[in-house]
């Protein structure tokens, strides 16, 4: 049970507390309604560049890091699909100087061509870093204008393409500021040694003057329902074949939700969990193997990866995927095998809240997916899956139609 | 609401006062394994590890000593590997072996309520282990694969390259595993030294979290049998150190964009009285996100997306060293704008702005570091290996306070030498 006090700003900005007196930090997140899909299709990794240039410094304030670590603070942030999230972890009893901070920043950042240009620099740096100087860094981009030919999400937080941010411009950066960086788009959530009458006096102090702004209504185009199989493969250089299937599943706030989410559990979490035990220690097809659901706000995907064994071909390998798919839909998971994956989620719970970055966070997610609240219920909602409910959403989940499949094959090896 | 010239100025702000460790607490049992108890948090949870004198050291190869504490989870005399992972993920816990240089660490997480039904499965894993010839060959396949991939990254090269360099091939800080080890390993070293290292001599646990008023009584059960014994574990004799006459190593990787560097030299463990200065001098070098190089070779010239230096102590040594990935073209412009910021802290005093952040910036690591018992007792793991206690940072906490820029130029002279610094590079 996480107990948290509300409140709300005349110009929108809703204000949730967690109040945790055993630790002397608290965490100040701000979760921004604003994500990759929310981005023009020819200037795409905005999002996320942005994210960079929050920390270039505001009206008011040079250097946004420095306060920060003055107060003996750190601090974070991180893009997805759907959301921008900022956090502060610092002493209690130095809150303050994060609501400076944060208050700022979202009253007006500091447009310079000279922030832009360092911030660009090192947005393409991470591009190669993460994406196309690691084995297996572009699947990302390859996997999602497959499985999405119309949705944003057809695009990662990173960019389509270099280029893109390579010709980002000052305007550019400016509107998107002023379209979705507002009080009223916007979730503070405080967690940890505080108490929620000092944080709302705060939050009404350093926050109340900035207006609210006129966030566009997000009317993103609707993918289609995919009708036959996909398929994409490409060669690498790469010591072994990774084949990667997805499937369109529904959004974060459908109700079945946690009934993909334990069939995704039921099949990879864990080492007894199926995928593992069949494909990696009895068949030894694979020398890993992974499934799990997206969890984005618009209807997302559900994706099984494997890294196949030297020496085994890709269509034995593939086909044993199937096979599994299959069994569950058919059979569906025992009983034990149910309640494990439950209990695996309740004791997750448990771990989760001796973090107050953790609870903050996901305090703020759940409001901007529709109601903090929910945050306690959740619990319920996975006890009340069967058996059934798991077997029916593996039936409907694991069609060939369904299915976009990339096979990453080893320049060099037996199966390319 | 503010004004414009609250706006500027900035809230008032306390630097942290006192620190507060938590106490330790503590029993033996039977056998003489010593058991240390940080009680606290506020969830009933545990945390318990099981340190043994099973590392690369003890080994004296590379690949041995994480072979014999990952396969100890696949199998026992009374349990198939699939039934003790479906016992494990069954109550949500979480059950692992880490292998280091000087010791093994089996780590358990998970409810309180459930340790009874699990400290029997771990009892069985410790002293029953089988290492099942098919699960042998599953595991070293696996470890093998994951090995070449490794092997494509820069930063592993990298790594590798630079330990070898410093401490010597032969060094145990300075071994690297090659391919071949894959086949040249025999189920029969890992059984040995299984037989010989995880034993009651040299191991102790550290219990954190709120394990309830049982634990004692559980732990005396379950690993405290005075019939428990085993063989001797040794540290195979340590050898000196034997760094590379040569300065500058590159390990080429085709097609790379970006190069891997690792410059550093070596230095000594935490005993040694320069060691907690040099932590502050290292934090403004490279130790945070506002320091010198991500200043630098970051923000200014936009060369990496991420840099920065540690000083890290073993044992029996230690090392100084400064690492990022780069842009592949842009090799030697990183490396120069590495080089002039080590050479600018020996040659300008650092300015008392400068300093108070980053004293600040420590001060609030280090309540980060404590931050609940499970936390706390990770550092009170690693202080045991070098016998001391909390006391460590209740110097460091003052030295942090107390040092002064003179100091800290007088350290800079006398550790950064340009001529004292290897360069490695992996890529281009």
């Amino acid at each position: 049970m996480i107990e948290f006090y509300r409140h709300k700003l005349a110009n929108g900005l809703r204000i949730l507390v967690h109040p945790d007196n055993t630790t002397p930090m608290a965490t100040v997140n701000l979760l921004y309604d604003v994500g990759a899909r929310d981005e023009d299709p020819d200037k795409t990794g905005f999002a996320h560049l942005f994210e960079h240039l929050m920390f270039g410094g505001s009206r008011n304030i040079q250097s946004y890091d420095e306060p920060v670590q003055m107060v003996g603070g750190e601090n974070n942030a991180w893009t997805s699909n759907d959301f921008t999230n900022y956090y502060v972890n610092l002493p209690a009893n130095n809150i303050e100087t994060a609501f400076w901070l944060e208050s700022d920043r979202m009253l007006e950042l500091n447009f310079t061509p000279g922030n832009l240009e360092v911030q660009r620099k090192v947005v393409i740096e991470e591009f190669k870093q993460r994406y196309l100087n690691q084995p297996y860094g572009d699947i990302a981009l390859l996997i999602r204008p497959l499985a999405y030919k119309v949705h944003p999400y057809s695009w990662p937080t990173i960019g389509k393409d270099i280029s893109h941010i390579e010709n980002a411009t000052l305007d550019d950066v400016k509107n998107f500021f002023y379209r979705h960086y507002a009080p009223n788009n916007a979730v503070l959530a405080v967690a940890g040694n505080v108490v929620p009458d000092e944080v709302f006096r705060l939050a009404e102090k350093w926050f109340s003057g900035i207006p609210s702004r006129q966030v566009p209504h997000r009317k993103l185009p609707v993918e289609p329902v995919q009708t036959e199989m996909r398929e994409l493969t490409v060669k690498r250089k790469v010591p072994a074949d990774v084949l990667q299937l997805c499937f369109h599943i529904g959004k974060r706030n459908d109700p079945d939700f946690f009934v993909t989410d334990l069939l995704s559990d039921v099949l990879s979490n864990g080492p007894s969990s199926r995928l593992y035990q069949k494909l990696v220690k009895d068949e030894q097809l694979f020398s890993d193997v992974n499934a799990y659901i997206s969890g984005d706000m618009d209807p997302g995907l559900f994706t099984v990866s494997g890294r196949v064994m030297p020496g085994v071909s890709v269509e034995v390998a593939e086909t044993a995927i199937w096979r599994e798919l299959s069994d569950i839909a058919g059979a569906g998971p025992g009983e034990r095998e149910l309640q494990k994956v439950k209990n695996k989620v309740e004791s997750n719970l448990v771990f989760a809240e001796t973090s107050s970055l953790n609870k903050a966070m996901n305090l703020a997610i759940y409001e901007l997916m529709g109601d903090a609240a929910e945050i306690n219920r959740e619990i319920e909602h996975y006890r009340a899956v069967t058996a059934q409910h798991i077997r029916e959403a593996a039936a409907s989940t694991f069609r060939r139609e369904n299915c976009s499949i990339l096979r990453y094959l080893a320049e060099n090896g037996e199966n390319s | 609401m503010v004004t414009d010239a609250d706006r500027k100025t900035g809230p008032d702000f306390q630097v942290l006062g006192k620190a507060e460790f938590m106490p330790v607490g503590g029993f033996s049992l039977p056998n003489g394994i010593e058991v240390s108890l940080l009680e606290g948090g506020s969830q009933d949870i545990s945390k318990i590890d099981w340190i043994f004198p099973a590392g690369a050291v003890q080994a004296g190869k590379p690949l041995l000593a994480s072979t014999v504490g990952n396969l100890m989870l696949e199998g026992t005399k009374n349990r198939t590997s699939a039934e003790i992972s479906d016992l494990i993920d069954f109550y949500g816990a979480h059950l692992n072996v880490q292998s280091y240089y000087h010791n093994s660490v089996l780590t358990l997480v998970c409810l309180t309520k459930d340790l009874p039904v699990l400290l029997p499965l771990v009892e069985d894993v410790v002293r029953n282990a089988t290492f099942d010839e098919k699960e042998y060959l599953i595991y070293i396949n696996k470890r093998r694969q994951e090995f070449v991939i490794d092997s494509e990254k820069v930063r592993n090269l990298a790594a590798r390259t630079f330990n070898k360099v410093i401490f010597g091939p032969e060094h145990p800080y300075g071994r690297v595993p090659e391919l071949e080890i894959f086949d040249t390993m025999t189920r029969d070293e890992v059984i040995s030294f299984y037989k010989t290292n995880y034993v009651p001599a040299g191991c102790r646990i550290i219990v954190a979290g709120r394990p309830g008023t049982d634990i004692q009584e559980l732990l005396t059960r379950h690993f405290g049998d005075k019939d428990w014994n085993g063989g001797l574990p040794s540290e195979n004799g340590f050898p000196q150190i034997s760094s590379s006459e040569e300065k500058f190593h590159l390990v080429e990787k085709e097609g790379s964009l970006q190069s891997a560097l690792r410059i550093g030299r070596p230095l000594f463990n935490n005993h040694h009285p320069d060691f907690i200065p040099l932590q502050v001098l290292n934090t403004i070098l490279g130790g945070y996100f506002g320091s010198r190089l991500m200043t630098v070779v970051r923000e200014e010239k936009g060369l990496t997306y991420g840099i920065g230096s540690s000083i890290v102590s073993y044992k029996q040594g230690g090392i100084w060293v400064i690492a990022s990935e780069v842009m592949g073209d842009m090799r030697q412009a990183a490396v120069d704008a590495i080089k002039g910021e080590m050479q600018r802290l020996v040659d300008e005093p650092v300015d008392e702005e400068e300093l108070a952040l980053v004293r600040n910036y420590m001060l609030g690591e280090m309540l980060r570091e404590f931050d609940g018992p499970f936390n706390t007792s990770d550092i009170y793991r690693s202080l045991l290996e070098y016998g001391m206690d909390f006391g460590f940072y209740s110097k460091m906490m003052s030295v942090i306070r107390e040092i002064t820029a003179g100091e800290l130029q007088e350290l800079a002279a006398k550790y950064m030498r340009p001529e004292d610094f290897y360069v490695i590079v992996a890529g281009k």
